[in-house]
């Protein structure tokens, strides 16, 4: 019998994560909202969102579902934390703990690891991740974009190197696990009937200057910064250039970055987005620059989403709109990417060099855990295009999608924890040798800003000045 | 001993020190005074790594394919 490894365990338990939510929230109300949203579609003012607000669009189960994996995260608080817990909180966060250990505990029996010893140490870094959350919904922090991936490794490195790490916890720390099996579940949100929200100026913008940026920036600092490893450089132009923390997970993953690496990438998008989520809108308010531009110019170069949104809605709800829409294409091309750079990856910068390589051998080093990150893409985009738009909105985007993206941020968070437990200063410092990642970061920022900009007035203004006019109406 | 209670000191002291700088900030500089209260009003998580985190990215999405196909192209 063949062996399970980390990347087809992750195949498995993510699939068997997105089955639970098809079942629960598409299969089972399916009959029922399909009947009522198909009467209410007639009715003069109706709203898909509104509708689904209303209506208590599922049933008993994903409700319990989806208050479980909500609620199992404290809630905000300003200045004391305790206000963040709840018996609804204690409740949730028992449940979820026990379906993610049972859950991976299976995952590590697969993998012929010790399934008790993995549930004892996944307590600890469980709490560690409800601690992250914790940290991220203080308001300041929240209102900064200082999110639970940043606050998980910062616990995690605060306990390895402060207080040790204790032995017991060792057996559950599997960060490419919960990486992977997360990613499984960030292919389901990789839907590529979005690719044309806006047309060709979306396009242009994000599936053009990206990858041109992505490329130049991996060039400047192979060739001009000499940056020695690949995987830091590559995974760095991806963050800046693509969509951040996501875009670096997925990166990282796919040329098997090492885990100070990935958190080098993070903490320098972290930063750097908190810094252009407040300096970009005020800039292009005091320039006086065009909504639609403004927003095209903040959705391709603002790291995450939540950022854009925020400098988006500054500038104003078109802008807001346009951003928005354009990251969001943007958030599309991490299927490709993933998938080009395990290729890459594979077939050329792992090659001992002058030496060919056949099928088998290429097949053997592949990344497995890409085909079920494009495999849950692939079924999700199918499945939205199959529905009508409004029945796919309901019970896939607010339903299904709901459930298996929160369920992808406990991933995270615990791959982030287990990250920041398994790491030392010593080693995070050692990346930042000569400040080479800083420069790459931003000369790479600095390109991207000026390509996209450039991209972005000649679509929306030169070449389809109709849609701009349409998108300002 | 002496130094885990320390480094935990020194850790929960840089957390208190680093939400005050940023509510001072929020308070003071008129450019993040602005940005906070948008996020407040709009319930904005700034920190959603992806559009399906974000409502208001999922609605941005349906109000520009409307606008697109709803609405006649203005002047050139």
């Amino acid at each position: 019998m063949a062996k399970w490894t980390e990347d087809t365990a992750a195949i498995l338990l993510g699939f068997v994560i997105i089955a639970l939510a098809l079942a629960a929230f598409l299969v089972a109300p399916f009959d029922e909202v399909n009947a009522s949203l198909i009467a209410a579609e007639s009715r003069a003012g109706f709203s898909v969102d509104a509708w689904s607000e209303a209506n208590d669009s599922g049933n008993v189960v994903t409700t319990f579902l989806s208050d479980t994996v909500n609620g199992a995260r404290p809630g905000r608080w300003g200045l004391n934390p305790l206000s963040a817990f709840s018996i609804d909180f204690v409740f949730s966060a028992i449940v979820l703990f026990f379906f993610l250990a049972i859950l991976f505990g299976a995952g590590s029996l697969l993998m012929r690891r010790r399934g008790d010893e993995f549930i004892r140490g996944f307590v600890f870094i469980f709490a560690i991740g409800i601690l992250a959350y914790l940290l991220a919904n203080q308001l300041e922090f929240r209102g900064m974009g200082l999110g639970y991936e940043l606050w998980a490794i910062v616990l995690g490195l605060l306990v390895s190197n402060v207080f040790g790490v204790p032995r017991f916890v060792r057996p559950a720390l599997q960060p490419e696990l919960y990486i992977k099996t997360g990613l499984v579940l960030l292919g389901a949100e990789v839907l590529f009937g979005k690719l044309l929200a806006i047309g060709l100026p979306g396009i242009f913008v994000s599936w053009v200057v990206t990858p041109v940026v992505l490329v130049t920036t991996f060039w400047f600092g192979q060739k001009i910064l000499k940056i020695s490893s690949k995987t830091l450089n590559i995974t760095i132009s991806a963050d800046m250039s693509v969509c951040g923390v996501s875009a670096a997970i997925a990166t990282a993953a796919a040329c098997r970055a090492s885990k100070e690496e990935l958190t080098t990438a993070v903490g320098l998008s972290m930063i750097f987005t908190a810094v252009m989520m407040v300096a970009l809108p005020a800039f292009i308010n005091a320039v006086g620059m065009p909504e639609v531009l403004g927003g095209a110019w903040i959705g391709g170069t603002i790291d995450a989403t939540g950022a854009v949104v925020a400098a988006g809605a500054f500038l104003g709800d078109t802008a807001l709109n346009v951003a928005a829409t354009i990251k969001m294409i943007q958030n599309i091309l991490i299927g490709v990417l993933a998938f080009a750079i395990a290729v890459y990856w594979t077939a050329k910068v792992d090659n001992t060099q002058g030496r060919t390589v056949d099928a088998s051998e290429i097949w053997h080093r592949f990344p497995k855990f890409v085909l079920g990150f494009l495999g849950a893409s692939i079924l999700f985009s199918l499945l939205i295009e199959m529905l009508n738009t409004n029945t796919a909105t309901v019970l896939v985007e607010n339903g299904a999608l709901d459930f298996t993206s929160d369920m992808r941020g406990w991933l995270f968070c615990l791959a982030f924890a287990s990250i920041g437990l398994s790491a030392n200063f010593r080693e995070l410092k050692s990346q930042f040798h000569g400040g080479k990642p800083l420069i790459l970061y931003v000369c790479g920022q600095t390109l991207n800003l000026c390509l996209t900009l450039f991209m972005a007035w000649l679509m929306f203004y030169v070449a389809f000045p109709d849609i701009t006019a349409r998108l300002q109406g | 001993m002496k130094v885990k209670v320390t480094g935990l000191l020194l850790f929960l002291a840089g957390l208190i020190v680093l939400q005050q700088v940023i509510a001072f900030g929020n308070q003071r500089i008129e450019v993040l005074e602005m940005q906070s209260a948008v996020i407040k009003d709009r319930d904005i998580d700034p920190s959603a790594l992806f559009y399906t985190e974000s409502r208001l990215a999922l609605a941005a999405e349906k109000q520009m394919r409307h606008k697109i196909s709803a609405a006649p192209a203005g002047p050139r």
